[in-house]
């Protein structure tokens, strides 16, 4: 049975795949075995620089965080159009071009919107930019 | 001789193992050696001496580091969620391994009359004289970078102490922040290439036509965007020493540890060589030479300026990379997009 190239390419990268996933079983299983130490109750307590402990550490995240995975998800799909049409723009000429400066140009304009908001700004420029916005 | 597999000659098979096979172990030395590179070069720049005692000139210093780790305890923190715990690490450093795979390090070369592409995933039609590789590389490059996020959040969020967590989460933050740039700076690229393969991209290139020349905005911000991805300095916030100790992996110990540091040279080095192959030409080069050792050449080149950057740079403040990422790089790729097309649609034809 003959197999297209689209077939056989993908066999190295599978041998590759298992060798890396192999060879990392290994290193675990090793260092399991190998490992020394006496167990001790004092060692299961998160590191904070000697001071004990208070509380868990499962903390909501602060909203910034949550704001750039919510830009990041919204510009990765408008990178993931203009890429398409990066692979083939030659075919669809001047048409093409135009429409995707005015998609980019949106994109940006939504940018500058985030950025006039202070949605980009972290630390004290935010807190001077939330100062000014009631 | 004749026995064939799948439609293909079975010394196919052997040819095509024993490059993965040298592929591999190309790659665990060059982590292994990076290490120590790191702090030989730094040492050097710093007017110290690096590591010198194990063996000629401490060359024996990254084995000795090796099996040290082997033999160290290791603790899960009794509060951590353990699968997660124990997970991360395979998460990080696995897509990190993986993402070589699509990488062309050499055109190709026959061996025994059977001719192979030095490339992992790529298959050579014998009949047709072609290469064919994964035609989508570029996407499962970024696909892995974006997946080596995964790790390290995990990491940060399963060892449940605080240092670790805020470590993860700024981490994650600033790897996606600078993703999405490197992504939109690299598509000026395809433009010009018009295709996601790298083989492609890398034959374009033949004759001195590197794209850095031609792409030189797009190749200076993906590189520093690159380095900021990997969590390199002066972009290493997330293992900021002197406010958050080790960041995601304080709480790691033994091998798991070492495999959050085996990750970030895997990546660093992933990242010089795509850089290479958009860029610097990837395997061409003076033909007094082969193919592959001007792609080693450029992709060590690549390394070595990571490490100089490490000794010149003082760290960012997380305010400046957020603001770096968002406001200067992300505008200046979507930009250089449109310009790229206007240039090759009125200039440059």
């Amino acid at each position: 049975m003959p197999v297209t190239a689209q077939q056989v390419e993908f066999i190295p990268l599978a041998i590759y795949t298992a060798l890396a996933v192999g060879l990392i079983g290994v290193l675990l299983a090793a260092a399991y075995f190998l490992g020394s130490g006496k167990d001790a109750a004092d060692k299961h307590i998160p590191y904070e620089s000697g001071v004990v402990p208070t509380g868990s550490a499962r903390h909501a995240s602060r909203v910034p965080f949550y704001l750039i995975a919510i830009f990041f998800i919204v510009f990765d799909v408008e990178g993931s159009f203009i890429l398409t049409w990066a692979t083939a723009w030659d075919l669809l000429g001047i048409q093409g071009l135009v429409h995707i400066t005015v998609f980019i140009v949106v994109l940006m304009l939504g940018l500058v919107w985030l950025w006039m908001k202070g949605g980009l700004d972290w630390g004290p420029s935010a807190i001077r930019m939330r100062g000014k916005q009631p | 001789m004749d026995t064939l597999i799948l439609g293909l000659p079975v010394a196919y098979y052997i040819a095509m193992v024993a490059k993965v096979l040298v592929a591999f172990v190309f790659v665990l030395l060059t982590v292994a050696y990076a290490t120590y590179a790191e702090r030989k070069i730094i040492g050097h720049m710093q007017v110290r001496l690096g590591p010198m005692r194990t063996g000629w000139h401490g060359l024996l210093q990254p084995i000795a580091d090796g099996v040290k780790l082997f033999f160290k305890e290791e603790i899960i923190p009794s509060q951590a969620s353990k699968f997660a715990f124990l997970i991360a690490p395979l998460v990080a450093l696995i897509p990190a391994f993986i993402s070589f795979a699509v990488i062309p390090f050499g055109d190709s070369v026959t061996i025994g009359g059977y001719t192979v592409p030095l490339q992992i995933a790529a298959y050579y039609d014998q009949a047709g004289k072609q290469v064919f590789d994964v035609n989508v590389g570029v996407l499962y490059i970024l696909a892995m970078a974006s997946l080596g996020v995964y790790g390290i959040v995990l990491a940060g969020w399963a060892s449940n102490s605080k240092y670790s967590l805020l470590g993860g989460l700024r981490s994650a933050a600033q790897m996606i922040s600078y993703e999405l740039a490197a992504g939109l700076a690299i598509i000026s690229v395809f433009m010009l290439s018009e295709s996601l393969s790298l083989h492609k991209i890398v034959a374009d290139q033949a004759g001195g036509a590197w794209y850095a020349f031609k792409q030189p905005l797009a190749f200076v911000i993906f590189f520093i965007c690159s380095l900021a991805e990997i969590n390199r300095t002066p972009f290493d916030l997330p293992e900021a020493e002197t406010e958050l100790v080790s960041g995601f992996c304080t709480e790691y110990s033994s091998m798991k540890y070492a495999m959050f540091f085996m990750a970030e040279y895997a990546n660093m080095i992933t990242v010089c060589a795509v850089t290479t192959t958009l860029f610097l030409g990837g395997w061409h080069g003076p033909a007094f030479l082969p193919g592959w050792f001007w792609f080693i050449a450029k992709v060590y080149f690549l390394i070595f300026l990571c490490m100089w950057i490490r000794a010149t740079y003082p760290r960012y403040r997380y305010d400046q990379l957020m603001r770096l990422g968002w406001k200067v790089f992300l505008p200046l790729t979507l930009v250089n997009v449109v310009a790229t097309g206007l240039w090759v649609m009125f200039i440059s034809k």
